[in-house]
């Protein structure tokens, strides 16, 4: 569910907003390790020890000395994209903010289509009073950023938003320039930006019905749900029928148990849009929420949502069950077996059908339902935890035996496929372990993207697959490769995943954090 | 309307005046309903009888409705129950300390708990709280002594006396965190375990009023973030082990930190974080323990974030099994195998995820036979945004999430829930339930979020099955907003209702005195084991009122990071005794006690059955 999924983003940041004052021994050791250390060998380190000592200085708010080792670090990898955003966006908050804005043009150069540095060096003109230039870097970005599905991680944001007060209150806009300006933010992450834009828009456009609903967006994003569900209805009285307006007005009532008044706003949108699959869907988990539930209803709902979907695996599983709270085990058992087979990674699904089977006292089925189940949320949670071992590294003790299992297996591997030429399996493995790599033999590593790239069998994959949201794979290493390479290369990887190829963005295995849906 | 009889006369009654004092409807009318609930029917079998003798259907109707409201308000000129603050007035105000401020680390949001005992023997139950301390000192960068943890003995008049030093259990420089509490030797005099981060410490009771740390010497430094602690006889040899939960892996010097929560930038975790495996200790009987985490089987599969402990034997074999509240991470049920070790069976029980098969940030636990089926059922607080959830004991092993029917569900969602317990606080005779909130992140407030740092504590009336939240109703200092994490259950003061002490975030405690719930009946029971432990933690208590049996389990631990009365408190409505009182004692001994009158504290020893009974109020004791 992509509402539940918006609701519940939690991302690790870069930077750390409060501490104690003053240094630690702890942050002092870490950057000996950072000056010392640069180059580490496996399995010990997984990721470079400047991270470590970046980021102890940075939890402390010493943004003098953070800057000065990444300054270090730009002087040895002068073309290293994040390296470069990550000096500009400390050097920001150090003051002068004017010193940033080279860094972040230089790591534009670097990586021009990085939508969340340019929105950092958008911001950086802004604190800077260069409203002129702001706005050409907004412009842009509003251009490229629609068109862009890169999803990058918010640790590379900039300062926080404070500054877009007063960007907004110089640059006169049309209706839809505060829409999108937005929207962007809201897309970014920058929720607190999102909510300044779309404040200030709807006192400037209060019949805007539009802007209210992007007001109430950002609102609800931001855990504001009293104000959220003002502004979608404020929007809806402008503006009726508003379906994605009416859509979260309803959410929002559902994720706060106010079940009744969720009923009241879906039902209400069916009398105008009699085929929206997610109005139907939302009302029947209303309805099967509600106390008492109505589970009858709520399965109607969910025929119909079906009809209008028959490939949604989670209607199916659903409306499996209902049936199974309803007792209809035969029909239970029906829905939640499609929905396995329509999406065998619908977790939910195996846990119902686990309780199908067990009161049908097929103990076994139910037992390898639970255990798949099982299964689907250890790694889920072995992925989270991977990653922010990996990437933050605070001790050896910390990262995880089996990553370092990973990039042993790594290092055989690659041998082996360099002396066979099986640059396919190479580039497999490249995604984990590929920034020890890139330390360890840069000229080597570069060789061999190069061939990847230029393999037919990579290249097919490429065109055939479709393009997911990024997840544990390395970025960096584009950028450089891109720059030393002397031509552009696609920020894109392959991996496998539930046995298939996909295509992913490269950017959320990186120096400081590891976003990830599905926490608080 | 066309009445037919008496008892749908009572119906009608019920449901019309049910919205007016939220009495509800429980079926037959027993004796186990609140006293207002029998006027009520009294005065709806009035109308009926009216009914009969007046001709004008619509003149009896007028005159049964004039009855029944003026029944309501004369009942409703009866003081209302009501919960007030009075730790200033007893003098257990400790402020509490939990890192900086800001929270930069997770360490510094989970607060601490608190433990009620009666180190003394006099009676009289004494309070310990726990106390943190702060970043700066644990990494040595500030050699101030943190604020101990501090024993409050009770002086019986309805103040303390801080005893920390002279008892010897200030903590010792610990960040501390939970408490749990249970006589380790059976010597009569209950033992403190405290957990912490880093290191746990035990203080042996030495029986004079004063505490021996031998934590080294019993084995049970733990190490790591160990947080809720909980005693029980696993193996039923008449000695208390104990349960450590344990939360995650943390580094002081190198913890994330700047995570986004709705925009917002907040201390990380616990989901991405390493988490740390629970530890099981054996009492070995001298004193010592021995670290079974790994032969027993606790110490198998992933590490989860704990945070909430209690043994509670859910499939009534007779041996405790443990449920374990863990941080966004599956809850552990680990059965008793009969053999030493235990087996995770959360997931196939149905009491590991919710009934949407999520995970749950979980905190706080109780268990208690809230529904009369004989079975204890779980019931855990949880994140805001998430229910709180009640998982109901089927029977026959398996649990269902009853969260939302038993209408717990929407109501707890902007709350973030820490220390509970169920408890009859009207004495009706049936489990009520009280939870603690606050969150923890202090940026919810500067950023104007709907879920507020400090929030207030929930108490959910049981109506027979079904409960209703009533903290509004009841006002006064329920309602103040507090950023709540630790709470003790106990009746303190011994007036026959059970009171609450909160440990607040970064603030003062509040003791919440119940006054007005002993205008029932009810019953409370000290056990001393002989076979058994001393405390007869694990006994089961069967309780016949009114031909109703209701049951509990006499145990140390619950709640969050805090150890309760450990005396087990029944409520009788207006019932004037107990017709039967069956005590199942771990060793598997029975007492049959018959025609037990109400409102005494009743001591009853494994094999002798009543030794002592003592009258509400602090009276001595009188010898049977």
């Amino acid at each position: 569910m992509k509402y539940v999924a918006l609701n519940l983003i939690v991302l690790v940041l870069m930077v750390a907003p409060k501490s104690d004052p003053g240094p630690s021994e702890g942050a002092e050791k870490q950057e000996r390790a950072a000056t010392s250390k640069t180059h580490s060998t496996l399995p010990d380190s997984a990721v470079p020890p400047w991270v470590v000592g970046v980021r102890a200085r940075l939890a402390e708010k010493d943004y003098d000395r953070a800057a000065k080792l990444l300054e270090q670090l730009v002087s040895r990898h002068t073309n290293d994209f994040e390296v470069l955003n990550l000096l500009a966006a400390t050097l920001e908050r150090a003051g002068p903010a004017e010193k940033a804005t080279t860094y972040y043009q230089r790591a534009l150069q670097v990586l021009p289509e990085s939508t969340t540095v340019r929105l950092n060096l958008a911001l950086n003109y802004v604190r800077l009073k260069k409203y002129d230039s702001a706005s050409t870097e907004f412009t842009r970005l509003l251009k490229e950023d629609s068109l862009s599905r890169l999803q990058e991680p918010t640790y590379q944001q900039g300062p926080d938003d404070d500054v877009i007060g007063a960007f907004v209150d110089r640059i006169p806009a049309r209706q839809q320039d505060w829409y999108e300006l937005g929207m962007l933010l809201l897309r970014h992450t920058r929720i607190q930006g999102a909510q300044t834009v779309f404040l200030k828009a709807v006192r400037l456009f209060p019949d805007s019905a539009r802007l209210q609903y992007g007001l109430g967006w950002s609102l609800q994003e931001g855990g504001r749900f009293q104000e959220a569900r003002e502004a979608f209805s404020d929007a809806l009285k402008l503006q009726y029928p508003f379906p994605e307006a009416a859509l979260r007005l309803g959410y929002g009532h559902y994720i706060q148990g106010e079940y009744s008044d969720a009923i009241r706003i879906y039902e209400k949108l069916l009398t105008s849009q009699s085929d929206s699959y997610e109005a139907h869907y939302f009302l029947s988990q209303a309805y099967a929420k509600k106390s008492p539930p109505e589970l009858e209803t709520a399965a109607e709902h969910l025929r119909k949502a079906i009809s209008l979907n028959p490939q949604s695996f989670d209607s199916h599983a659903e409306l499996g069950r209902i049936y199974l709270e309803a007792g209809m085990l035969g029909s239970a058992r029906q829905e939640l077996e499609l929905a396995v087979r329509l999406n065998p990674e619908e977790e939910k699904a195996h846990y119902f059908l686990a309780q199908v089977y067990l009161k049908m006292a097929q103990n076994a089925l139910a037992e390898k339902e639970l255990r798949t189940f099982e299964e689907l949320r250890r790694q889920d949670r072995l992925r989270a935890r991977e990653a922010m071992n990996a990437d933050l590294l605070w001790s050896r003790e910390a990262v995880t035996p089996m990553l370092a299992q990973k990039i042993r297996h790594f290092f055989e591997d690659y041998k082996a496929a360099l002396l066979t030429g099986n640059y396919l399996r190479i580039w497999q493995w490249l995604t984990p372990a590929s920034r020890q790599l890139y330390d360890d033999d840069f000229a080597q590593f570069s060789s061999i993207a190069s061939r990847v790239f230029e393999n037919l069998e990579v290249r097919q994959l490429l065109k055939q697959s479709t393009l997911e949201r990024g997840r544990l794979v390395a970025g960096r290493i584009f950028c450089e490769f891109s720059a030393a390479a002397g031509k552009r290369i696609p920020p894109l990887v392959l991996l496998k995943e539930g046995g298939q190829w996909k295509i992913d963005y490269a950017f959320e295995w990186t120096t400081a954090g590891i976003g990830y849906l599905g926490a608080r | 309307m066309q009445i037919h009889n008496q008892s749908q006369a009572c119906h009608l009654a019920y449901r019309i005046l049910s919205p007016l004092r939220g009495f509800t409807y429980l079926g037959t009318p027993d004796r186990g309903l609140t006293a207002s609930a029998i006027i009520l029917c009294a005065a709806a079998r009035l109308f009926f009888s009216l009914q009969k003798f007046v001709n004008n259907s619509r003149l009896a109707t007028l005159m049964g409705a004039f009855l029944l409201l003026e029944f309501s308000f004369i009942h409703s000129l009866a003081p209302p129950i009501e919960f007030v603050d009075v730790a200033g007035l007893a003098g257990v105000q400790v402020r509490d300390l939990s890192g900086g401020i800001e929270k930069v680390s997770l360490l510094e949001t989970v607060g601490h708990g608190a433990a009620w005992l009666d180190y003394d023997q006099d009676g009289l139950l004494d309070l310990y709280v726990i106390n943190g301390s702060t970043l700066s000192r644990l990494k040595g960068q500030d050699k101030s002594d943190p604020p101990p943890c501090r024993l409050f003995r009770n002086n019986g008049d309805g103040t303390f006396t801080d005893v920390t030093f002279r008892a010897g259990v200030s903590g010792q420089g610990i960040w501390g965190m939970g408490v749990a509490v249970g006589d380790i030797d059976n010597d009569g005099f209950p033992d403190i375990y405290v957990t912490g981060f880093a290191r746990n410490i035990l203080y042996h009771n030495k029986r004079d009023g004063t505490f021996e740390n031998t934590t080294k010497k019993a084995g049970v430094v733990g190490g790591g973030w160990s947080t809720s602690a909980t005693f029980g006889d696993y193996d039923r040899d008449g000695l208390l082990d104990l349960y450590v939960a344990r939360y995650v892996d943390m580094d002081i010097y190198h913890f994330p930190t700047g995570c986004l929560y709705s925009g917002i930038r907040v201390a990380c975790g616990p989901m991405g974080l390493k988490a740390q495996h629970d530890l099981l200790y054996h009492n070995n009987g001298d004193g010592t323990f021995k670290d079974v985490t790994n032969a027993a089987g606790v110490g198998a599969g992933e590490a989860y974030f704990g945070l909430g402990a209690i043994f509670v034997d859910y499939d009534r074999d007779g041996y405790p099994d443990i449920y374990v509240a863990n941080d966004a991470t599956p809850a552990n049920l680990w059965h008793n195998n009969h053999n030493g070790t235990f087996t995770d069976v959360g997931t196939v029980a149905g009491c590991a995820f919710n009934g949407d098969g999520k995970e749950q940030a979980r905190m706080g636990v109780d268990t208690a036979d809230y529904d009369r089926s004989g079975y204890q059922s779980i019931f855990t607080t949880n994140f805001s945004g998430e229910t709180n959830s009640l998982f109901r004991n089927l029977g026959k092993g398996l649990f269902r999430d009853a969260t939302e029917e038993a209408g717990l569900g929407a109501s707890s969602i902007p709350y973030l829930g820490w220390g509970t317990k169920f408890i009859d606080y009207d004495n009706d005779g049936w489990l009520d339930l009280l939870a603690v909130n606050g969150h923890i992140y202090p940026e919810v407030d500067k950023y104007h979020l709907s879920y507020t740092y400090k929030q207030r504590v929930l108490l959910f009336r049981n109506l027979g099955g079904y409960f209703r939240e009533v903290s509004k109703e009841i006002g006064g200092d329920l309602t103040k907003p507090i950023c709540g994490r630790g709470a003790a259950f106990a009746d303190y003061d011994n007036d026959g209702d059970m009171d609450v002490f909160v440990v607040n975030m970064d603030d003062l405690p509040e003791l919440l005195h119940n006054g007005g719930g002993n205008r029932n009946n009810f019953l409370t029971f000290r056990m001393i084991g002989t076979k058994s432990n001393r405390e007869g933690i694990g006994a089961l208590i069967s309780l016949t009122v009114g031909g109703t049996v209701r049951t509990a389990e006499v145990r140390s631990g619950g709640s969050y990071l805090s150890s309760n009365d450990s005396r087990a408190h029944f409520g009788l409505g207006s019932a004037p005794e107990a017709e039967l009182v069956e005590v199942l004692w771990p060793s598997g001994i029975r007492d049959r006690l018959q025609h037990v009158s109400a409102n005494q504290f009743v001591t009853i020893t494994e094999g002798k059955g009543i030794t002592a009974l003592r009258k509400p109020n602090g009276m001595k004791p009188v010898p049977k």
